[in-house]
């Protein structure tokens, strides 16, 4: 047996318990002292050595975990944060001193990882703000959480119009009862009811005509005002409802006729200005309207009766109101608010929305503004937070490699008692301290951005930002925590060191073999980088498809006139455009590249079943013409003084679904009645609905969005139209600017007393997909800047290790080496990590993609090498850099790196 | 055995107590503890040197290392004047609580009469 060490056991003993943190070097010796006394007692009371020292050691710490806490225990109340903060504040000049000095001891790599850090913060900044903004529409109106907007379901389709008792032709007391009959619902506080016309009016005051847009008609004008809080600048709300042909004007709208000085007119109030031949009264001025609302409007008349089919309709609830049963109220009360509505079968029910939900979750036909995308957020906020990332890994990957050489230092702070705690501040300050450097750049850039990014976003953001509390709270605490985060694994890292390696200075190296952290941080970044590529590959691929899709007609240079006059006016105005030698074609009808409006219910004569899906449109035969959309009657197309005076054709779709359905030849359709409406009655006759008969075949053609299946269709063609609102012009050879000029002289020889409006065809379907263009291109600049980001990052890096791997450099090459197997070595590591990464990201960004595409009834098909490419992408951009730092250590003299003493 | 909530209450007033007689260290406290309390109060270091450190740094004991003749190392404490006010107040607390227990257990010359009344 052999013989008992009482040294030896003892140094065990004390090495074990030495793992324990809370176990001091003073506990430690206090119950080696302890453990002696019971061992000399044992020994006395007759055990052998290693007999007493067992009992020793049973009696002094039985459970070396217990023992351990209850010392921890014993040192945290005094070890508070206060004593924490007590000692941080009392090192903070020692900290601050180091930090500078290696901030400008490494000038190059720190000024990569400031560089990194700026763009990350301000891309956060900027992805808040944007995700604030769009989150925040209608919060500004008083008690918007009692406020709702209400519309209706009729046939299948929501409507955010609430339509009037007898439509167009309701009377002003008609559009009056109504609102009061939503008003006297049980539970209602306030109601009122508004509508904004997009057509453009002539205002006539100040001695100046000028043509203004976003004209708000209203008959409940104190109401009005009252519900949505807006604050006047000058008159007052009760002014504005005294009597009816009134105005109150935006405070931009007021600059724009009465100059910028016009607060400071005398008799400002009570002028009279023309609107559209009608004279008003101006009563009042009030602030612009935030551009967060779901709604705008330049000025707002008083007016006895809306011009319109229907209203917006507001509601104010009383205090704990259920909106739902408001709304069931509403229904069941229906046939005194509105009585032609509550007898349709056609009217599904009131809808009651939260003022603060239309913007991002409202689906409705004739929304006042375009709604915003829940989704697009999401897409903001995700590749925001992946810059957010990269900037971090970047920094994380950068500071360690850079830090590694201060290995000494931390070596020297360990052995003159620094706790681990102490270090890892050191290198928790250093990264605050670059981030906070930040700020002033940041907040500059954001003054140049935010303008920028308003124009290409279609926002508001403030762009006197600077000046918001609330914004530099965002900021700085943004700062502070991306410089907290950064710095949190170095920090750890660094610190946790044994101090013995510490002095062997091989941090950064030793970590070479298997799957360091710095390769996970490495693959981490190619994952997001190489999803990101793909994201925005695919994402361009699918607009450029909706650009290039073949909709069914000619979509380039046809312009839309909006005439809206007689027949008389029509043929005398395409008479006179027809001379323009570069017009081509003039036609009326109903605009396409559109959004999606009301549609009809029909149903197949001598059939039961009853379909609510079609939608009606009228073309004469000279703009089927223009367009060119395929029929099965070219020869009255091409030479409509043959043709009757109007017919139906029907699309495919619609002609598919009826042969299917009642199992019929499409020949077998020519000729055959569709009823439409067939719920409605004919008074005198008795007979349901519009009969029509079926003349022939139109190519599907998609008027709206590629969002949107193409659904059952009637054309209306027409050889004479009565009333014309828009006349679609085509023409070639010349600039759209110069037709429009030509066309503008010929408009304003018809004396029409209304200002031109015009679109052209291309430019309605792009707005279609105004946000996706826009999300497209920001990915393009987000992908731009986050794969600069990762670069710089991955330069720095490899700049860095290469210096470190000198001298192994130097030996391959004097052992023969040539510089190609030299890069080869060094890529070979980056390109199992993205194959790795490849594998990953992948997966996870075809799901995302394809969740996106499911919003489109016309897509792409993914394909499976997009990913495979932006791989590729990422592998090229990764080696040339790689290869330039390597290359730049292997055009180095071998010698002169072996030379080096380390 | 003393309970769990006796010990910790205990703990402090009997560690004042004893160093109120002179210097001392860890494991003789504990044997004479042991020994008072007829092995009632059995204390473990683990819970004794966390006790003492946190007197210390509460100004209620001092200490100091003694090196003896053998070569090895002893941390006695002593008691500080502040410890010694302390005592006195605890002192205090438990024969009041003694006195109740006496009267209450009728092992007082005048024993506790309930009023029913």
């Amino acid at each position: 047996m052999e013989s008992f060490n009482l040294e030896r056991a003892i140094r065990d003993w004390r090495r074990d318990l030495q793992r324990y943190r809370s176990m001091e070097p003073g506990f430690i010796e206090e119950l080696e002292s302890s453990l002696h006394d019971y061992y000399e007692e044992y020994l006395i009371r007759g055990f052998r050595a290693n007999e007493a020292f067992a009992r020793a050691k049973l009696k002094v710490s039985p459970d070396e975990q217990v023992l351990a806490q209850e010392f921890s225990r014993a040192a945290i109340p005094h070890k508070g944060w206060k004593s924490v903060f007590g000692s941080f504040f009392f090192l903070l000049p020692s900290y601050l001193k180091v930090a500078l000095r290696n901030l400008r001891r490494k000038r190059f790599y720190n000024l990569i990882n400031f560089t990194c850090l700026t763009v990350g913060i301000l891309t956060t900044i900027l992805a808040v703000l944007y995700l604030d903004y769009e989150t925040s529409y209608d919060d500004m109106i008083p008690e918007v959480d009692r406020k709702y907007r209400l519309g209706r379901t009729f046939r299948s389709q929501d409507y955010s119009v609430m339509s009037f008792d007898g439509y167009f032709g309701a009377a002003p007391e008609v559009q009056l009862q109504q609102l009061n009959g939503f008003q006297n619902i049980k539970g209602v506080e306030q109601a009122c009811q508004f509508y904004t016309f997009w057509q453009p009016a002539i205002i006539k005051a100040n001695e100046k005509e000028l043509s203004t847009e976003n004209l708000l008609q209203t008959n409940t004008p104190t109401a009005f005002f009252d519900f949505f809080g807006w604050s006047f600048l000058k008159g007052s709300i009760e002014a504005f409802g005294q009597k009816p042909n009134t105005v109150v004007l935006t405070e931009s709208e007021a600059i724009r006729i009465y100059g910028a000085d016009w607060a400071d007119q005398p008799n400002l109030l009570e002028q009279l200005m023309e609107i559209d031949g009608e004279d008003y009264a101006l009563v009042g001025v009030i602030e612009d309207l935030p551009p967060n609302v779901h709604f705008d409007f330049s000025m707002a008349l008083y007016r006895p009766k809306i011009e319109y089919w229907g209203s917006r309709t507001y509601v104010k609830l009383a205090r704990g109101e259920d909106p739902a049963t408001i709304a069931r109220r509403m229904d069941k009360n229906m046939a005194k608010i509105n009585t032609r509505l509550a007898e349709s079968e056609l009217f599904g029910g009131t809808i009651i929305q939260p003022l603060r939900s239309i913007h991002l979750n409202s689906d409705m036909l004739y929304e006042l503004k375009p709604p915003g995308d829940k989704r697009y957020l999401y897409i903001i906020g995700i590749i925001s937070a992946i810059i957010l990332l990269l900037t971090i890994s970047n920094y994380t990957n950068l500071s360690i490699a850079m830090n590694a050489s201060r290995a000494r230092e931390i070596g020297m702070r360990k052995i003159f008692g620094a706790m681990e705690g102490q270090v890892s501040r050191q290198f928790v300050l250093e990264s605050v301290v670059l981030s906070l450097l930040t700020l002033p750049v940041v907040a500059l850039a954001l003054q140049v951005i935010i303008p920028w990014f308003n124009t290409f976003m279609g926002t508001g953001l403030n762009e006197q930002i600077l000046n918001r509390s609330s914004f530099w709270l965002i900021l700085v605490s943004t700062t502070l925590l991306v410089g907290l985060i950064a710095s949190l694994y170095p920090s750890l890292f660094l610190a946790r060191h044994p101090v013995l390696r510490l002095f062997r200075g091989d941090l950064v190296k030793n970590t070479h073999r298997g799957f360091s952290t710095r390769k996970a941080i490495i693959s981490f970044q190619f994952v997001l980088l190489i999803g990101l590529c793909s994201l925005t590959l695919l994402v361009n691929q699918q607009l450029r498809y909706i650009q290039t899709k073949d909709l069914g007609f000619d979509k380039e240079q046809v312009v839309y006139i909006n005439l809206s006059a007689d027949s008389s006016k029509y043929k005398v105005f395409k008479n006179e455009l027809l001379q323009i030698p570069e017009v081509t074609g003039v036609g009326s009808g109903s605009p396409l590249g559109r959004n999606p409006f009301n549609q009809t219910t029909y149903k197949l004569d001598g059939t039961a079943e009853v379909f609510d899906d079609a939608y009606d449109i009228s073309l004469d035969y000279a703009a089927i013409d223009l367009l060119n959309i395929e029929t099965s009657i070219p020869d009255y197309v091409n030479n409509p003084a043959e043709a009757p005076q109007n017919l139906v054709l029907i699309n495919e779709t619609l002609s598919n679904r009826l042969c299917q359905r009642f199992d019929l030849e499409k020949q077998d359709l020519v000729g055959r009645q569709i009823i439409q409406e067939p719920e409605y009655t004919d008074e005198e006759t008795g007979e349901p609905g519009f009969p029509i008969t079926i003349a022939g075949f139109f190519k599907d053609i998609n008027m709206f969005s590629l969002r949107e299946e193409i659904t059952p269709m009637f054309l209306t063609a027409y050889k004479d139209p009565g009333y014309v609102r828009w006349v679609s012009v085509a023409w070639e050879g010349v600039a759209p600017n110069k037709i429009i000029d030509k066309i503008r002289e010929k408009y304003q020889g018809l004396q029409l007393n209304q200002a031109l409006y015009y679109s052209y065809l291309t430019q309605n379907i792009e707005e279609l997909y105004a946000k996706e263009r826009r999300i497209a291109r920001l990915s393009i600049y987000f992908s731009l800047v986050a794969f600069t980001v990762a670069i710089i990052g991955l330069i720095a890096l490899t700049a860095y290790l290469t210096t470190l791997k000198r001298k192994e450099i130097g030996i391959r090459q004097i052992l023969g080496a040539s510089q190609l197997d030299i890069l080869k070595r060094f890529n070979r590591e980056y390109l199992v990590l993205i194959g790795i990464s490849l594998l990953i990201a992948a997966p996870l960004t075809w799901y995302g993609v394809s969740r996106w595409l499911s919003s489109f009834a016309y897509r792409i098909e993914l394909n499976p090498l997009i990913f495979l490419l932006a791989g590729l992408i990422t592998l090229l951009i990764t080696s040339v850099a790689v290869s330039i730092m390597t290359l730049k250590a292997a055009r180095a003299v071998p010698v002169d790196a072996l030379q080096e003493t380390q | 055995m003393a309970t769990k909530a006796l010990v910790a209450a205990s703990t402090k007033p009997l560690v004042l107590s004893i160093l109120s007689y002179g210097e001392n260290y860890g494991y003789q406290i504990i044997k004479e503890v042991e020994q008072l309390s007829q092995g009632e109060l059995s204390w473990t270091d683990a819970m004794l040197y966390p006790v003492l450190s946190r007197m210390e740094k509460e100004g209620l004991i001092a200490s100091n290392w003694v090196k003896m003749d053998t070569g090895r190392k002893r941390k006695y404490y002593q008691i500080t004047t502040e410890g010694q006010k302390r005592l006195e107040r605890e002192r205090r607390q438990w024969l009041n609580v003694n006195r109740v227990f006496i009267k209450l257990w009728g092992m007082d010359e005048k024993p506790y009469q309930p009023d029913l009344g």
